[in-house]
């Protein structure tokens, strides 16, 4: 059936899209605390107002979910567009690159978590641990041994599934709190133990980890005279992109349907056929190649690391974006990470209480919003299968 | 029928023993092609212990039990599961968050083939299973309640309790097993209720050719009507067999559920 | 030093630490038993204990009621009162706004909420306690005691300090006072019975709100001694000393097993004996000692978890 492209609706969401665009490159540049406080407020009277029209807003929500091919289309192009515009549009825009290449690293390190938490129920309190893994292993490798990157970033990744094996055994003997505290411990040793082996740099960690490098092309030069983060935008981009296909892939196969049905009820699930200690393990491993490569990338672009990179809180910074997110709930995880990430950042004003905050965020969502952000998306697999 | 039936499943002097509790105390029982059995007895009696045990759920601390000749004694619920034994629970345990669709897919686990790389690679594979797979399930849904198929994707936990009950015997029928066995199924349902539960286990038998059901149930107008023949057990042991007439006048069964005359 | 020394000093050690988790191991594990929840912000009460102690001496010093003499022991005793009180009730106002209300639904999210809780504690004290984020001296407050005494004697060249034994003999004591209390009182009898099965004591007649109050007041109030208790010791309180505390009281809890007191007492000398023990024979073992601890955490965790003295749970099918 040939597809006939209404111009109009396409019209319609990518100039929303672009305005959004320039809107959030403004909330950049933002500075003055008032102006942010001003800025906030708007966005959280116009999710208060979407909530009183709620015809309306669900009416262009449907408009928005019904044309995703646009919606995405747009979106991507956006993203590649954006270091080519931001040099000429925010003041400053080298921190504000750092800053959406760290939260892209923190989207594939909470979608491989997604994997073990949110799809099968696998509370892993020591993902930081594992993501400060696949960190030493690429800088290790790449330090000590002249390792090219190309292999010490999936090699980051299988060293930090090989860890988790290690966990294999109390993954499927443990249940609820104790899986918790099993991992929460295995987190603190693994953290203890870096900081305490000189092999790995002790408590100072490692320094001066070179950079990436394919074929020959080195991440610190400037392409076309942008700075050198720029490289490391566009590899993160494509990576976070393929998480989150990776993830829905996952999600809507057999694969999300079996470790869903663990999470959900582990008994009923065995009795159907499924050994679920074998997909535990292979759904740990699949998260934990994630945020070894995801350990990896980090290592080598901030060149340096150390065992306070990748403690309990990091842990549960991860784990918040998470469940803030909704289990399983992709678009979820990502806002999350986003709120997460980004926020903080322009936040400094209150920096000092960034912390604190948090706390109280941890607290709060169990409480009032256990569910997540978003509501239960249904698991349609394809959309030809919901039609017929 | 019971003697020209081949004889699919039995168990030998079936032991379960918890801490010096012997919730069975050595069952024999047998199960053959194509029939419907009922097992009754007091709360406490050993019924759904025997249902854990026999799928695998707890490991039998003494006797044996087979099907199909095979010995299944040891063995983990979804290696069980694999030769064709499949239930539900006292406690309907569905995936309440999950959609219907999703809950009855469960059922069909062993028949899957795109696997873990199908679903990246193959996905062409994996979405044809998938509609092949949903058709079973609707023409399923179909026999006992086809108002239920527009709520395929809803969450399952948003239907009343009747329609939740339908949903976990799809369940256990999608991947055609050759053993039901179906835990107090009334649990928890009005009398309207219980008899379209009735006609459901019917049409189970109906639309399946080629599988025994094993029914535990406190309702006994749903063992009248549904079983072919009834046991009865207490403390963990067989007290009575035979059809539904003649167990509910056996003396110890009375004696068992009402108590001794004074 | 010799190995008689040694071993002593090993013991000595592990029965210094060994009270202190025990202490802190009792509050974790009354928590689980009668709400069945992992309380992670216990920790913190610890370090709150620690500072409201510190802030009282302030107060008590102010008013020069902090001289030598017999009305000594009254203040000190005073102190520890008064700590205890306010941090039970600190204790018992977290457990009504949120530890309670999260405990009710899975234990996923309950988790989090009691270490968000930790970290808000943690964080308060940080920001606004003036100079939160440094370490402050604790008095030696039971020096005075032995001011005409000898404050210490030796045995085998290893010296043991009078105040150190004190301080070990309060936690002991009151350990004895909460057995007692849990064992031989109503309330007690109440606080076991929600322990075991709380729909069946309510219809008996248990009050189980009030149960889950006075189980808080009670392991709230021995962490905020444990505080003042763990200030005395090292003659330093940190705002971050809670973490640590939290993660070996559980520990402690685990190992002993999860519901019982007496369990959460040997389990918090078996932790304080592994990390003595690492620290006095493995190659750098004062580096390690934190890991081998949580390694035989992980390794009860996973093939006993029902601890040293729990007992074994079947799911129900």
């Amino acid at each position: 059936m040939k597809r006939t492209f209404d111009y109009i609706s396409i019209l319609k969401i990518a100039t929303v899209q672009v305005v959004i665009f320039f809107l959030v490159m403004i909330f950049f540049n933002i500075e003055s605390v008032w102006t942010l406080i001003i800025a906030l407020a708007l966005v959280v009277a116009l999710v208060v107002l979407s909530k009183a029209y709620g015809k309306q807003s669900a009416s262009i929500i449907e408009f928005f979910t019904a044309n995703k091919p646009t919606v995405l289309t747009v979106l991507i192009v956006l993203l590649f567009l954006y270091p080519l515009i931001s040099p000429l549009m925010i003041r400053q825009n080298t921190y504000w690159l750092l800053v959406l290449i760290q939260t892209g690293i923190y989207m594939i390190l909470a979608l491989g978590l997604n994997i073990q938490l949110g799809s099968t129920g696998v509370l892993n309190l020591a993902v930081a641990a594992f993501y400060g893994i696949g960190g030493y292993t690429a800088g290790l490798l790449s330090l000590r041994l002249g390792v090219p990157t190309i292999i010490t970033l999936p090699l980051g990744g299988i060293v930090a599934a090989l860890f988790g094996m290690l966990l294999y055994v109390p993954l499927y003997k443990t249940k609820g709190h104790y899986m918790a505290l099993v991992t929460l411990a295995f987190g603190i040793m693994i953290v203890l133990a870096l900081d305490n082996t000189e092999f790995t740099g002790g408590p100072q960690g490692l320094m001066a980890i070179p950079e990436l490098k394919f074929f020959g092309y080195s991440f610190l030069s400037k392409p076309g005279g942008l700075h050198f983060y720029t490289n490391y935008y566009y590899f993160v981009l494509v990576l976070v992109l393929l998480s989150v296909l990776v993830s829905y892939w996952f999600y809507n196969s057999w694969v999300g349907l079996t470790l869903s049905s663990i999470r959900d009820d582990e008994i009923a699930a065995k009795c159907f056929g499924v050994n679920a200690n074998i997909w535990k393990g292979i759904a740990f491993i699949t998260g934990n190649v994630m945020i070894g490569i995801a350990g990896a990338v980090y290592a080598h672009m901030i060149g340096f690391i150390s065992p306070p990179n990748f403690s309990l809180a990091e842990s549960l910074l991860i784990v918040a974006m998470v469940i803030l997110g909704g289990l399983d709930n992709i678009l979820g995880i990502i806002i999350g990470t986003i709120i997460l990430s980004i926020l903080p950042e322009k936040m400094r004003v209150i920096t000092e209480y960034r912390v604190f905050l948090y706390g109280i965020l941890l607290i709060v969502i169990p409480m009032f919003r256990p569910g997540g952000l978003l509501p239960f998306k249904p698991r349609k697999y394809h959309a030809s299968v919901a039609e017929g | 029928m019971q003697d020209t039936n081949r004889r699919i499943f039995y168990s030998e002097n079936l032991e379960m023993n918890f801490g010096g509790l012997y919730a069975l105390a050595g069952i024999n029982f047998e199960i053959f092609e194509n029939e419907a059995v009922g097992l009754i007895g007091p709360n406490g009696s050993g019924k759904t212990t025997f249902f854990n045990v026999i799928t695998g759920v707890y490991k039998a601390t003494g006797g044996s039990f087979h099907f199909m000749n095979e010995s299944l004694l040891g063995k983990e619920p979804y290696e069980i599961a694999k030769k064709g034994i499949s239930r539900t629970y006292q406690s309907s345990r569905l995936c309440l968050k999950l959609t219907l669709l999703d809950n009855i897919l469960i059922g069909m686990y062993n028949n899957q083939t795109a696997g873990y790389f199908s679903s990246i690679f193959n996905r062409k594979k994996l979405i044809a299973e998938v509609k092949n797979f949903k058709k079973r399930a609707v023409e399923l849904l179909d026999v006992f309640n086809p108002e239920l198929i527009p709520k395929l994707f809803n969450p399952v936990g948003e239907l009343p309790q009747i329609d939740r009950r339908r949903v976990e015997i799809c369940r256990a029928m999608a991947g055609e097993p050759r053993i039901i066995l179906l835990d107090e199924p009334s649990a928890g349902m009005t009398p309207d209720e219980t008899t379209e539960l009735m006609d459901d286990i019917k049409k189970v038998r109906s639309t399946m050719k080629n599988v025994s059901i094993m029914i535990v149930e406190h309702d006994m107008s749903v063992i009248s009507s549904v079983s072919e023949r009834v046991i009865a057990i207490n403390f963990g042991k067989e007290i009575a067999k035979g059809t539904y007439e003649e167990v509910s006048n056996h003396p110890e069964v009375r004696e068992a559920y009402l108590g001794k005359e004074v | 030093m010799g190995t008689e020394a040694v071993i002593i000093q090993i013991i000595l050690n592990g029965l210094m630490l060994g009270i202190q988790y025990a202490l802190i191991a009792v509050g974790f594990t009354l928590f689980f038993g009668v709400l069945d929840i992992i309380n992670f912000s216990h920790g913190d009460v610890f370090m709150l204990g620690a500072f409201i102690g510190l802030i009282l001496i302030n107060i008590f010093s102010k008013f020069e009621m902090m001289t030598g003499g017999a009305s000594y022991i009254l203040v000190l005793f005073l102190i520890f009162f008064l700590c205890m009180l306010i941090t039970g009730s600190i204790g018992i106002f977290f457990e009504r706004i949120t530890v309670k209300r999260v405990a009710a639904g899975p234990p996923l999210m309950a988790l989090l909420a009691t270490l968000g809780l930790a970290i808000a504690i943690r964080e308060a004290v940080r920001l606004f306690y003036p100079l939160g984020s440094e370490s402050k001296r604790f008095p030696e407050l039971l020096d005075p005691m032995f001011a005409n005494t000898k404050e210490a004697f030796e045995i085998s060249g290893v010296i043991i300090r009078y105040d150190n034994l004190l301080i070990f003999g309060i936690g002991v004591a009151v350990i004895i006072v909460v057995s007692l209390y849990i064992n031989k009182t109503k309330m007690g009898l109440g606080i076991r019975a929600v322990a075991q099965d709380s729909e069946a004591a309510m219809m008996m007649g248990v009050n189980r709100d009030m149960v889950v109050d006075i189980t808080f007041l009670i392991g709230s109030a021995l962490a905020g001694l444990t505080g003042i208790l763990n200030g005395l010791f090292y003659n330093s309180i940190i705002f971050d000393m809670g973490a640590m505390g939290a993660v070996i009281g559980f520990s402690a809890a685990v190992i002993g097993g999860l519901g019982n007191i007496y369990g959460a007492i040997i389990g918090g000398f078996v932790f304080s004996m592994t990390q003595a023990l690492s620290a006095a024979f493995i190659p750098k073992g004062s580096e390690y000692m934190d890991v081998v601890a949580f390694g035989v955490l992980i390794i009860f965790l996973v093939f006993k978890p029902s601890g040293i003295l729990g007992e074994k749970m079947h799911e129900r099918v």
